[in-house]
Parts: C-alpha cells; sequence; structure tokens
C-alpha cells in the first residue's frame, strides 16, 4: 500500500517536473526563436553577399559597348552649338488665327 | 485666434504664389486655352441666339462675346510678352530692335485699351460699335507684332554675331605664326564671311522696315525672312568652323 502510495506520488512528483520545464521552455521559447532568425538571418545574409561580391568579379564580354564621353575639343564648341541650334523657321511662336470680328450679328 | 489662423493662410498663400512664378511662354499657353474655350462657348451661344432670339439668350451671347474679346486681348497681350522677353534677352543695342521693342509696348497698350473698352460693353450695338472700330485700329499693331518675329530672330543672329566676334578677338593674339599660308587665308575668310554676314543682317533689317505686311500677305513675308535667317545662319557656322581649325591647328 505504502509502495504503492509511493509510486503515485513519484509519478505526481515527476510529472510536475516536467510541466515545470515545460513552463520555463514556453517562457524562453520566443527568445530562442528569435535568436534562431537572427542565426538564420545572418547566413542567409552573409551567402547573398558572398554571392553579389563574386558577380563584381565577372569579367565583361570584349564586345560589350561601353559609353565613351567626348571630350570638348574646341572652347567654341558651345558658339558652334548655339548657332547649330538656332532655328530660322517663321512665325515662332505660332501665332493663332483670332476671332477679331466679334458681333452678334452675321 | 481666428485673426492668427487668416493671417497664416494668407502667408502660406502669399509664398506659395510667388513660387509658382511663371514664364511668358506658359502664360501664353494658359490664356490661348482660355481664349478657344471662350470663342467655343460663344459661337454656341450665338447660334442659340441667333435659332431662339430671346432677351435671355441675347444677354447670355452678349456676356460671352464680352468675356471672349477680353481673353483674346489678353492672349495677345501675352503673345507679345513671349516676344518681347525674347528679344531683352538677347540684350540688344542696335536702334532699330529698341525701336521694336517700344513698338511691341504700345501694341500692348492698344489691346489693354482694348479689354478696358469691351469692359463697358452693355448691348448688342456697343459691340457691333466696339468691334468695327477694332478692325479699322488694329492693322497697324498686328503688322507690328508680325515684323517683330523676325526682328527678334535677327537679334539673336546679332547676339551670336557678337559671340563670334569676341572669340575672333580671344583668339587671334594665341595664333602664334600669321603669316602662314593657310592661317593668313582663314583669317581672310573670315574677314570676308564677317562683312557678308554683317551686310546681310542689315540687308534683313530695312526689308523688314519697309515691308507693307498685312494679315493676307504674311505668309510670303515669313517665307522670305526664313529664307535670309537661314543663309546668315550657315554663314555663321561656315566662319565658326573656321575659327575652330585655327584654334586646333594653329594655337599653341
Amino acid at each position: 500500500m505504502s509502495i504503492k502510495i509511493n509510486l503515485i506520488s513519484l509519478k505526481g512528483s515527476l510529472l510536475g517536473r516536467l510541466r515545470q520545464k515545460g513552463q520555463t521552455l514556453k517562457k524562453y521559447l520566443p527568445i530562442i526563436i528569435t535568436v534562431l532568425v537572427l542565426v538564420i538571418g545572418l547566413a542567409i545574409g552573409k551567402r547573398i553577399a558572398f554571392l553579389s561580391n563574386q558577380s563584381i568579379n565577372i569579367p565583361k564580354p570584349a564586345d560589350l559597348p561601353t559609353t565613351i564621353t567626348l571630350p570638348i575639343d574646341s572652347s567654341l564648341t558651345p558658339l558652334k552649338q548655339s548657332i547649330g541650334q538656332f532655328n530660322p523657321q517663321l512665325p515662332d511662336p505660332l501665332m493663332p488665327e483670332f476671332n477679331d470680328s466679334i458681333t452678334l450679328e452675321d | 485666434m481666428i485673426a492668427k489662423l487668416i493671417s497664416f493662410l494668407f502667408i502660406i498663400l502669399l509664398s506659395t504664389s510667388s513660387i509658382q512664378a511663371t514664364s511668358p511662354q506658359s502664360d501664353y499657353e494658359y490664356q490661348l486655352t482660355q481664349y478657344r474655350k471662350h470663342n467655343t462657348e460663344f459661337k454656341v451661344l450665338k447660334e442659340d441666339n441667333q435659332k431662339n432670339p430671346t432677351l435671355d439668350n441675347q444677354q447670355k451671347a452678349l456676356q460671352a462675346a464680352k468675356q471672349t474679346i477680353i481673353s483674346r486681348d489678353t492672349t495677345k497681350i501675352v503673345y507679345i510678352e513671349v516676344i518681347l522677353s525674347s528679344i531683352r534677352s538677347q540684350n540688344p543695342t542696335q536702334g532699330y530692335i529698341l525701336q521694336t521693342e517700344s513698338e511691341l509696348i504700345s501694341a500692348q497698350e492698344f489691346y489693354k485699351n482694348q479689354i478696358i473698352l469691351a469692359k463697358n460693353i452693355v448691348n448688342v450695338e456697343d459691340l457691333t460699335k466696339f468691334t468695327k472700330e477694332y478692325l479699322a485700329t488694329q492693322p497697324p499693331y498686328q503688322t507690328e507684332i508680325i515684323k517683330s518675329l523676325a526682328t527678334n530672330k535677327l537679334a539673336i543672329l546679332i547676339r551670336l554675331q557678337t559671340d563670334i566676334k569676341n572669340a575672333y578677338d580671344d583668339l587671334l593674339p594665341k595664333i602664334s605664326d600669321k603669316t602662314l599660308t593657310p592661317v593668313s587665308a582663314g583669317l581672310d575668310k573670315i574677314t570676308q564671311l564677317a562683312d557678308n554676314i554683317n551686310n546681310k543682317i542689315l540687308s534683313s533689317i530695312n526689308i523688314i522696315k519697309s515691308s507693307e505686311v498685312t494679315t493676307s500677305s504674311k505668309s510670303s513675308f515669313y517665307s522670305k525672312q526664313t529664307e535670309n535667317l537661314s543663309q546668315i545662319k550657315t554663314l555663321q557656322v561656315e566662319l565658326v568652323n573656321i575659327l575652330v581649325d585655327l584654334e586646333k591647328n594653329y594655337v599653341n
């Protein structure tokens, strides 16, 4: 009878401990998840950085067109451009046809 | 509290209006849109009045006519302002161009007076009389506007010619050996082209001055002037090309 009681009390205490541990785990679970997310995020970030660094080192194909900035070859270039931009076309600005004969009669 | 709020709003309004300062060109585009809107409305109301001549329809058409006249002449004033601002930006000193400037100001005054007169129209007879006088007195101002478009282009070419002269004066002392055949030939050609350009500018001014342009003959005036302006431009390009060549090859 006493053994039976002891077993029951042992079982009860074990369950209690487990419950206690579960509660503790539940308490720290958000912290653990946060740390895990941070670690995984850092790992992914590191991988992306590695890959992007690698892509910079890819050599350009030889026939890839490159932008060439033409130097201003003469101090007279702006003047030459101003003359080139001059528009001799008349009328400028275009003059619209106005209704100058406003009456109520025909 | 309310007074403070109103003054605050007033300050905000003032500051935003000063930020949104418009150019003559955008002003002109806005006024032209307004004029076209008013003119379309007037045509509809005039037709309504002709189909169904009631006192109410007549008043509506009369009000629309007044609004169209005011809008039309405001557009003309702003159009002149576009030409004036372009001429002024060239800093002209030549007598004829300065004279054009003052004639354009007179034209603006004429249209301002027409707006004042239009505001006093109260009946159909007033409107008829106004339009009759308008058609009789407007032509000299219209001619001036047509001519000023060519003068404005000439003002730009004169300014460019002054810039070319300054570039030449700047370049000449830098040429080490002026006795070299290509250099002396280039300098001779420059003098010849400069004379040619000056003569063409002067003859263009004389043609513009003496032209009796009317609204019906304006197309031929424009095409003749466009041809003259193109020729001057071609000569200027040729002149600058020689200057560029001298600068590239004979300046140390």
